[in-house]
């Protein structure tokens, strides 16, 4: 019984993608006529020969849809940003955790008070700071607010103060090892798994993002996937259906392929600050 | 207090031995094994990704740059006249595609940031309208008042079309068609009904002598016939507004004021919710130019639709299987002997103001908007109507066209052109569309529920929605600052 | 051993490792934050004209329909997924958690995919999926309950698709976190109270309950600042509009409108600042709370 149940949800959560695949591999009358795939005279009773691989086709070639190079666009706004994003919490998580200086209470507070505000209020006023600077519709106008999270800082503070201690830093202070090298080499191969966590998280955050980029960007070639693809259907006059899901499912994949390189940290870095509290 | 400086004595360091050290303590903790994976793969698309945009061709634009908005069916036309131009003024133009949100949110951003603009934009109505809700002086578009009188061009064309694209007394744009409205219906379902269109001249005449038609084909209690395509949702609520511009109703007084709440208005929705309402259903909600729309009106969802005239190409291209099987006739009037024609949507060729080459990109407007060989084409390849009135003698127009039966489609149009409505220019148009079209939604449910069936009986209710409808634009109106001054 | 750390470092090293951090909350938090007050009291047109007004922005969004509409909905949203995607959540991960489950970490990959995909991906696919005719949705309901296979859902019942479309990308989402609470439960304390005869449900209420519930307080807020900040799914699923009636009208979606689509960046901070007041308290109740216990 509650195998039936795992199992219908299971179904229920998979039957969009299913749908999905199959649409991406139809031809536009197809589409409106069977479910899932054609009826024909092949294996199963399915039209095999009536499948096509002209949406992926078009979704590479066709100018109007663009979306490879936007999924480019994706990896490179994405990439970046976590990269630096989480080279900037781990400093910042460290710093907090494990040094004892005056500001520490008062930029600790800081960092809580920016978990507090939600992200849509700063959206109108960045975009006028970002036109006095110049940096509307570049990528640098897109990175940099995001590049330092104060949500990392604190998940980067929690994994430090939890996972090292004290002695071993001094212990290599001791033997005259710079700052900056305890960082590197004691500070962030402990905190890996956090490490993997984070990447990942502001990796998914960016790939997903929409309103920053649909605000900042002007210029077309320079759009993520997640803006061209809102865009994709009007580019075809609303006509083409087949090439929606095969667009939408080449937006899905990159995505689940590094969510299952990464999916263990990922899951137990985003439980850490609720399951410890 | 002696400290360890902060880059270190390098020789003492190299003897501390850090992953000793961590084996020794927290050795539990630390998994050695794919963790870095995420951090080499991430690095490794950084860099892919980041070589891919340095390697991207840059092409700098040269010449004219040119934003259109995306309709397939006449980027032939434009690109030959464009050649044509080239030749002519030994210039470079460098057209750019765009969808209708995306250019929309393109201008509007680079009119804000004050980045840099096309030469020349082409655009719908939808898009020109949210331009004005601005000061004066930033109206990103050239007023071209001065260069149409200076043409003798502002005689020639066909002065309700100009309507929208005027604001404050100036013009910003030139009018790409006509977009009048006709009814497009089934004539092959009409006549095999034996109906006589020819005899229906008001929508209650229209509605009374097909309802017959309205049909359950296949039995499973929902009707697969209805009257009229209607867009009932408030989506665009382009086709509310374009019956109540028929009935002679609008929103805007022309000094810009606020008259949704009208008696004309009151009586359009009151109609329109009663023909939607069930259990005698007679139009329909259809999601107009999807795929799903056109495979309702393949299939005979509906008997009628409105069209304009760039529509009825949409329909060539896209509802292939009635050709020969759909007729035009004028739209029935709301009383007799009143108007037969409405408006529905239009283009628009504006010069942003920034723009370096103005002298050129008006050359270039007037070669593809107002050339002769230019505007038959754009009627022969696309079915749009230019607003020339000089223009219209052109025999091209009263060529039999065979999608329609043969019916002399230009022609038709042409002789409902000069009636057809003003649309008057706001930045409000079209949250009021939104809202009138609310109106009409709620009023039908309003209709539904209490099974009313005549429309006298909805007045009230339709001023109460319609004083809604109105107070909630005028508060937006009253809210902008920039234009009240 | 606080002040061995003295001795030992330089001064400067913690305000090194924080400068980037503190560069870019500075010039990207700080100051927009302030100059969200100021933009609150003008009125603009795009960042370039502007008026002082005072305090008309927050008079207006007092009688403002579309701004109550908004709030409305976002409310209804919100609802919805505090009584439907928790409890669904929490039931699955207790379903997952059973011993016999097998393939539970395939099974969780399954449940978590949606949330993988992202609010734009999935407005886009729902798009589809809530299409009349040719949407997946009504050709199911058609198949099996000979449902009206030309229902506009996207006419008629903008809310109920986008429940729909909430509940499937969040319901693993937030059962991840119920799982990894539940496998901290302690088993030694349920094997007791199956000793002492407690029944399933009485388990269920005596210890589980109880062990989860700062998760639980955690996922409640983490779905009512998201649920309030609902924003892509239906601007997409919309296509880009607040659909008809103005039905999947959010509050963001107005900041947006108000702020971009019509230049009003004053007004759009006004509504910013609303929309952080209603969040702000729960939030701070929440770290305050269970920030406390942690200190303990």
């Amino acid at each position: 019984m509650a195998t039936l149940l795992l199992g219908f949800f299971a179904l229920v959560t998979l039957l969009p993608f299913i749908w999905m695949v199959c649409g991406s591999f139809k031809e536009s009358e197809d589409f409106l006529e069977a479910l899932f795939l054609p009826q024909g005279s092949g294996l199963f009773g399915i039209g095999w020969d009536r499948l096509t691989l002209d949406n992926y086709r078009e979704i590479f070639t066709n100018e109007r849809a663009d979306i490879f190079n936007a999924g480019m666009n994706s990896v490179l706004l994405a990439s970046l940003t976590s990269l630096l994003a989480t080279l900037a919490a781990a400093m910042g998580g460290y710093a907090l955790a494990k040094f004892k200086f005056r500001l520490r209470k008062p930029i600790t507070a800081l960092v809580l008070l920016t978990l507090l505000i939600p992200p849509p209020l700063l959206l109108a006023p960045t975009y006028q700071l970002l036109y006095w600077l110049h940096l509307l519709d570049t990528y640098a106008g897109l990175i940099l607010p995001a590049a330092a999270p104060a949500f990392g800082v604190f998940l980067f503070r929690q994994a430090i103060l939890n996972a090292i201690s004290n002695d071993i830093i001094d212990a290599a202070r001791i033997d005259g090892c710079g700052e900056a090298r305890i960082f590197f080499s004691i500070i962030l191969p402990l905190v890996r798994p956090m490490i993997g966590a984070f990447l990942m998280i502001t990796f998914l955050a960016m790939w997903n993002n929409f309103i920053t980029p649909q605000v900042i960007l002007q210029t077309p070639e320079n759009f993520p996937l997640a803006v061209a693809i809102v865009r994709l259907q009007e580019a075809f006059n609303y006509q083409e259906y087949g090439i929606s899901t095969a667009a939408t499912l080449f937006s899905i994949a990159p995505i689940a392929c590094l969510f299952l390189l990464l999916q263990r940290e990922y899951l137990s870095g985003l439980t850490s600050g609720a399951v410890k509290g | 207090m002696g400290y360890v400086s902060l880059l270190g004595k390098r020789s003492n360091c190299r003897r501390f031995e850090p992953r000793a050290a961590i084996r020794k303590t927290v050795m539990k903790r630390a998994q050695f094994s794919n963790q870095s994976m995420g951090l080499i793969a991430i690095t490794g698309l950084a860099v892919v990704s980041g070589l891919y945009g340095l390697l991207r061709p840059d092409n700098e634009p040269e010449g004219l740059t040119f934003w259109r908005v995306n309709e397939s069916w006449d980027r032939e036309i434009y690109s030959r006249a464009i050649e044509d131009w080239k030749a002519e003024s030994n210039r470079q133009v460098n057209v750019e595609v765009l969808g209708d949100l995306g250019l929309w949110q393109r201008m509007r951003s680079s009119f804000f940031s004050g980045s840099p603009v096309a030469d020349l934009i082409e655009m719908h109505l939808e898009i020109m309208m949210g331009v004005y809700n601005g000061p004066e002086e930033a109206i990103g578009f050239l007023d071209l008042t001065e260069l149409l009188q200076r043409d003798g061009l502002l005689e020639v064309i066909n002065r309700p079309t100009l309507s929208p694209w005027s604001s404050r007394g100036h013009i910003y744009g030139i009018p790409v068609t006509v977009s009048g409205v006709l009814l497009a219906y089934r004539a092959d379902i009409v006549e095999e009904a034996g109906i006589d269109m020819a005899a229906i001249e008001t929508w209650d005449e229209f509605m009374d002598t097909l309802r017959p038609l309205v049909q359950d084909v296949d039995g499973d209690g929902f009707p697969d016939r209805y009257l009229l395509e209607m867009e009932e949702g408030s989506r665009t609520g382009s086709w509310v507004e374009m019956l109540i511009l028929q009935a002679g109703g609008r929103y805007f007084d022309p000094d810009g004021k606020v008259v949704i709440n009208s008696e004309t208005n009151a009586r359009v929705i009151s109609k329109i919710a009663l023909w939607g309402a069930r259990p005698d259903k007679l139009i329909v909600d259809i999601p107009v130019f999807t795929l799903a729309g056109n495979q309702l009106l393949n299939d005979g969802y509906v008997v009628a639709w409105l069209v304009s005239d760039w529509r009825t190409k949409f329909m060539k291209l896209y509802l292939k299987p009635l050709a020969g099987k759909v007729k035009l006739m004028p739209i029935p009037a709301w009383e007799k002997g009143g108007r037969r024609t409405s408006v529905l949507g239009s283009r628009m060729l504006g010069i942003p103001k920034t723009g370096d080459n103005i002298e050129e990109s008006w050359d270039l407007v007037k070669k593809l908007y107002l050339d002769r060989k230019v505007c038959r084409d754009r009627y022969l390849e696309s079915d749009g109507i230019t607003p020339l009135t000089s223009l219209w003698d052109d025999p091209i127009y009263d060529q039999p066209d065979p999608f329609f039966m043969g019916q002399k489609k230009g022609r038709m149009f042409i002789e409902q052109a000069p009636e057809v409505p003003e649309i008057p220019s706001s930045a409000y148009n079209l949250a009021a569309r939104r809202a009138v079209a609310s109106a009409a939604k709620n009023l039908r449910d309003f209709a539904e529920e209490k099974g009313i069936t005549t429309s006298e009986d909805l007045y009230s209710k339709a001023h109460e929605l319609l004083a809604e409808a109105e107070a909630g634009i005028r508060f937006l109106a009253d809210r902008n600052s920039f234009l009240r001054q | 051993m606080a002040q061995a750390k003295y001795r030992l470092h330089n001064p400067l090293a913690p305000y090194l490792f924080l400068s980037p951090f503190l560069f870019i909350i500075g010039v990207f938090f700080v100051y927009p934050l302030l100059q969200s007050i100021n933009l609150a009291f003008h009125q603009t047109f795009g960042p370039g004209f502007q008026h002082f007004v005072f305090l008309d922005n927050f008079l207006n969004l007092l009688h403002d329909p579309l701004f109550w509409k908004a709030l409305r909905n976002t409310l209804t949203y919100a609802v919805a997924t505090l009584f439907l995607q928790i409890p669904m959540a929490l039931g699955l991960a207790l379903l997952l958690n059973q011993p016999w489950v097998r393939g539970r970490v395939f099974l969780r990959l399954i449940f978590f995919s949606p949330a993988l995909v992202g609010p734009v991906f999935v407005g886009f696919m729902s798009t589809l999926v809530f299409a009349g005719r040719v949407g997946l949705l009504n050709r199911v309901l058609n198949w099996l309950f000979g449902f009206n296979p030309d229902y506009a859902w996207l006419q008629n019942h903008v809310m109920g698709a986008l429940i729909i479309a909430g509940l499937w990308m969040y319901v693993g989402f937030n059962m991840i976190f119920f799982l990894a609470a539940l496998q901290n439960v302690d088993g030694d304390l349920l094997d007791a109270a199956r000793i002492d005869g407690a029944k399933a449900w009485q388990r269920f209420i005596h210890v589980v309950l109880p062990s989860i519930r700062p998760v639980f307080g955690f996922v409640v807020l983490l779905s009512l600042i998201g649920s309030f900040q609902l924003f892509e799914l239906p601007f997409v699923l919309l296509n880009q509009s607040p659909g008809p009636d103005n039905q999947g009208l959010t509050i963001v979606m107005y900041l947006y409108q108000n702020g971009f689509e019509i230049g009003d960046l004053g007004y759009a901070s006004a509504i910013g600042w609303v929309l952080a007041v209603i969040l702000i308290v729960p939030t701070a109740f929440q770290r305050f709370y269970f920030g406390r216990k942690e200190e303990n």
